[in-house]
């Protein structure tokens, strides 16, 4: 399992996979949390 | 880099009694701070003095009060190169008239000299234009003067305050860099005092970085 801080976050969506240019990005990662591969903390 | 409040915090003033400023002495980026939550020409005696610093190689940190007689050797040597940048004492010679009151005198002189009154009466002192005990009497009520005179200021806008706090040339350095994908978000964000992106993007757009 990987876990993601904070950054990855900031970054994929301000810098790289914005909503409106790659969504399919967000729910793959959706699909990721939900198998238990990747996860995060709390306040993230 | 001149701030007056921890951080972004404006409930958290720096207080001047604490320190008036420091210096990180460095080859390639050398970096000075002034506490602005003083008078601006008690703030032109901390640049001077935290320059001597630098000129030294050293980093410090400056609680230089003109009153006290400095203890370490760095700190009195720096507060004195400071002084007579701000105040040549052959030139306080020449400008000097014993005329009128002391307070009128040092008002004169400050306009002169854009310094503190503060900083006149201890060249004052310096120069022999007047005893220790003259000083000393005369400090205290000026000091008290002083502080009466400065008032806050308006409200002021946050991001136009950012390139202020943290320096133009590093706030630039910071944003360019982050654009430019040298530096994540979060710590750019971090190092700039605040942690909205839409603050980023206005400051970006202010600095003429991004449309």
């Amino acid at each position: 399992m990987y876990l993601l801080d904070a950054n990855v976050f900031i970054e994929s969506y301000t810098r790289y996979y914005s909503n409106e240019v790659c969504p399919a990005f967000w729910s793959w990662l959706e699909e990721m949390g939900n198998e238990g591969l990747v996860s995060s903390v709390e306040p993230v | 880099m001149r701030s007056s409040i921890v951080g972004s915090n404006t409930h958290r003033p720096l207080d001047p009694e604490e320190f008036r400023g420091f210096a990180l002495a460095d080859p390639y980026a050398p970096l000075i701070f002034i506490n602005t939550a003083d008078t601006k020409s008690a703030q032109m005696f901390t640049l001077a003095h935290e320059l001597a610093h630098l000129v030294l190689g050293e980093s410090g940190v400056s609680n230089a009060n003109p009153r006290r007689v400095a203890r370490s050797r760095v700190e009195k040597w720096c507060n004195e190169v400071a002084a007579e940048l701000l105040v040549p004492v052959s030139e306080l010679r020449d400008q000097y008239l014993n005329v009128g009151s002391l307070t009128e005198q040092l008002i004169r002189l400050s306009q002169w000299f854009k310094a503190s009154t503060l900083v006149l009466l201890r060249r004052l002192y310096d120069a022999n234009l007047l005893t220790y005990a003259e000083f000393e009497e005369a400090y205290g009520p000026e000091r008290s003067r002083v502080m009466s005179l400065s008032k806050a200021g308006d409200g002021g806008s946050f991001t136009r305050s950012v390139p202020l706090r943290a320096s133009r040339r590093f706030t630039r350095a910071i944003v360019t860099d982050t654009i430019e994908g040298g530096t994540v978000y979060r710590d750019a964000t971090r190092l700039l005092g605040f942690s909205s992106m839409t603050a980023f993007d206005t400051l970006s757009q202010q600095l003429g970085i991004a449309s």
